[in-house]
């Protein structure tokens, strides 16, 4: 009894001393909960990549490097992968291209009611991301918006087959899903310059476009680099788009995957396709970050 | 010469009406103070001057160029912000060089401004510093570097030692001025503080309500005020309501509470017998004592207020509930309220007040 009175005291006085042990304390049941969802599969994942597929639910249960020899030495792979990160490049850069502007205006050119214009912004995104790229299939197709208007105008004289199933439909229509999650972040940090600074470097003689690659493209790297961030990652991800609209050209790395665990049936080969794009990811995404980091650093 | 000439300009925010035709000359290598209660206009009137705003009405002459339409950065002025407004992406270097980049200075010659300019407000060592690396004093200075290092003819400062402790900003008026003098350009200076724009003008003017309602060197503002407005927000003042009861050329003779039938020098508009005048006098020009003079007049301490270096006593006279503030400096007595003292003046002391 007075042994477990000692220890219940000690305890909490511990507690109440550390105070990143009650932060983790009160953090464990969702800390639970990301072991359960994240940590456990991610596991069975790596362990899943290191067995040979001999049969349909079958495996080899002998740990091999076999998977991702496959992964790195493929050409397919290779090229599905460069085609991935190039299409969401492009994707994040039009992105982002697209939503400054848009941003822009808000945080500095509307005064009344900004909410509602970020709200009416990002209406459209608030329909299903399927019908998105399905209304897209309707505008690039043979039949579609684009091409039955151009034949009307007598531009072209049979429909242009250019315009889906490539990478860019790929890159228009992944641009326009994402444009939401570029603007909040980047109206957000544009919002939070000081109007002060802007008026003090006019006062120093800068012009407004001086001034706005001087002070306000600086202060709002922040937001546009969580954006890019934001929008690089799940669309280097995404097969739904490519599926629909990229046709074989723009098959990317994702629909391998989705491949290799429904028809192809390899799903070691599969989960060391994920872990790899992940890993490759990863990397790009640390690497991106410590170089803005320095590049913001460093504006003069 | 006129310097600055602000030709009654009046500036409108919807239904407020900021700036109400105001007109205000300023002289070359003038310390001119802009005094007045928060949201008086103060900063409104000094935006107009830098080019942030643009008059409704009126025009704004400076160096003899006529400034309606000219943008902040062709103005030949400088700001220094409320809020200081450093780059927080920039080092001290960096923010104070910012203006010179278009100048077409070599590196070497802005290197050499810069040092020469961080030397001037006494931050030299601080080169590398980032603004949330810095004090706010250090702030303050670094934002008035980077406004002297454009050379401006008129540097224009809005409140800059508001954000700092009373020992701090004292310090700073001091070194303020001293670099005025130093440099010998026009400063316009915005405060609500009444002692700092006391100490510091050559000429200062109390605004109130959008409107200026006087203009004049620190000593006239204080000793001769002309309204009730500027009396009451300079300092603390007795204000009496008195009866005119004969006039002649050179003075008034009026029949105040307390004081009774005083003799006024009359240097206002015409006044009428008969007619009520506001009157003031500061409580350092009466003295108060233990013991009658031949013409002290006698009264009660009501209640006395320590402040360090000068007390305060509140008296009214035995016959009047109107009460009165005498200070009095190093005081070594501490009456008991309640007890009959007597207090005195020079009637040069009393202004009447124009309105
Ligand atoms: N951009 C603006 N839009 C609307 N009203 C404004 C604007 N700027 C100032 N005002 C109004 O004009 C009046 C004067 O403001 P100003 O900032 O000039 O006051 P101030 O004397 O500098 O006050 P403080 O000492 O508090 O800084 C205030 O009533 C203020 O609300
Ligand atoms: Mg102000």
């Amino acid at each position: 009894m007075n042994i477990y009175h000692k220890t219940t005291q000690k305890l909490r006085r511990k507690l109440q001393r550390s105070e990143s042990l009650k932060g983790y304390l009160l953090l464990s049941p969702t800390i639970l909960v990301m072991a359960g969802i994240m940590l456990i599969p991610f596991i069975g994942m790596i362990i899943l990549s290191l067995w040979t597929q001999i049969g349909y639910a079958k495996f080899d249960t002998t740990l091999t490097l076999n998977n991702f020899i496959v992964v790195f030495t493929n050409e397919m792979y290779r090229v599905l992968f460069s085609r991935s990160l190039v299409v969401s490049a492009m994707t994040t850069f039009l992105t982002v291209l697209l939503a400054y502007p848009m941003a822009y205006f808000v945080a500095f050119h509307v005064q009344r009611r900004k909410l509602l214009w970020i709200i009416l912004m990002t209406l459209p995104f608030w329909t299903s991301y399927l019908l998105r790229v399905f209304a897209w299939k309707v505008i690039l197709g043979y039949n579609g918006v684009i091409n039955s208007g151009l034949l009307w105008l007598g531009i072209i004289n049979e429909p242009i087959t250019l315009l889906l199933y490539n990478p860019s439909a790929v890159i228009i229509t992944l641009t326009h899903a994402w444009a939401a999650f570029a603007i909040l972040p980047i109206y957000v940090s544009l919002e939070k310059i000081d109007r002060s600074l802007l008026e003090a470097a006019t006062d120093l003689g800068d012009s407004p476009l001086a001034r706005f690659f001087r002070i306000t493209l600086p202060l709002s790297l922040p937001g546009v680099v969580a954006a890019t961030v934001l929008i690089f990652i799940p669309t280097v991800g995404d097969y739904v788009t490519p599926s629909l609209v990229g046709g074989s050209d723009g098959y990317m790395i994702a629909n391998a995957i989705q491949f290799q665990f429904g028809r192809g049936s390899n799903w070691p080969l599969g989960a060391a396709l994920s872990l790899s794009s992940m890993a490759v990811v990863t990397v790009i995404t640390i690497v991106y970050f410590l170089v803005s980091k320095t590049l913001t650093q460093n504006i003069r | 010469m006129d310097h600055i000439k602000i030709l009654s300009v009046s500036k409108c925010f919807g239904e407020v009406i900021a700036v109400n035709d105001v007109s205000i000359n300023i002289k070359k290598g003038e310390f001119f103070s802009l005094l007045g209660p928060s949201g008086c206009g103060k900063t409104t009137l000094l935006r107009l001057l830098a080019g942030f705003e643009m008059p409704d009405k009126g025009e704004i002459i400076i160096d003899g160029i006529e400034m309606n339409g000219v943008p902040p950065h062709q103005r030949p002025t400088n700001m220094v912000f409320q809020s200081y407004a450093i780059f927080p992406h920039l080092d001290v270097t960096a923010n104070v060089a910012y203006g010179l980049r278009k100048s077409g200075l070599s590196k070497a010659q802005i290197t050499q401004r810069v040092t020469e300019a961080l030397e001037l407000v006494k931050l030299s060592g601080y080169e590398a510093r980032k603004s949330n690396e810095l004090s706010g004093g250090q702030r303050q200075r670094v934002a008035l570097a980077r406004a002297l290092i454009m050379r401006p003819k008129v540097l224009l400062l809005d409140e800059p030692l508001g954000a700092l402790d009373k020992k701090l900003r004292e310090e700073m008026q001091i070194e303020l001025r001293t670099l005025q003098e130093q440099i010998g350009i026009t400063f316009v200076f915005v405060t609500h503080d009444q002692e700092e724009a006391l100490t510091m003008s050559d000429r200062m003017a109390v605004m109130g309500d959008g409107i200026i309602q006087q203009v004049g060197t620190p000593r006239e503002i204080y000793e001769q005020p002309v309204s009730r407005t500027v009396a009451t927000f300079i300092g603390n003042i007795n204000l009496l309501e008195g009866i005119v009861l004969s006039r002649s050329s050179a003075a008034l003779s009026v029949e105040l509470p307390i004081f009774g039938k005083v003799e006024i020098r009359n240097s206002g508009p015409g006044r009428a017998v008969g007619e009520t005048v506001s009157c003031v006098i500061r409580p350092e020009n009466l003295s108060i004592g233990a013991s009658p003079t031949d013409s002290s007049i006698g009264v009660i301490l009501q209640r006395s207020a320590y402040f360090g270096k000068s007390t305060y006593f509140i008296v009214r006279a035995e016959d009047s509930s109107i009460e009165i503030t005498v200070s009095m400096q190093n005081s070594r007595v501490a009456p008991q309220a309640g007890s009959h003292l007597w207090i005195s003046w020079d009637s040069s002391d009393l202004v009447i007040l124009d309105e």
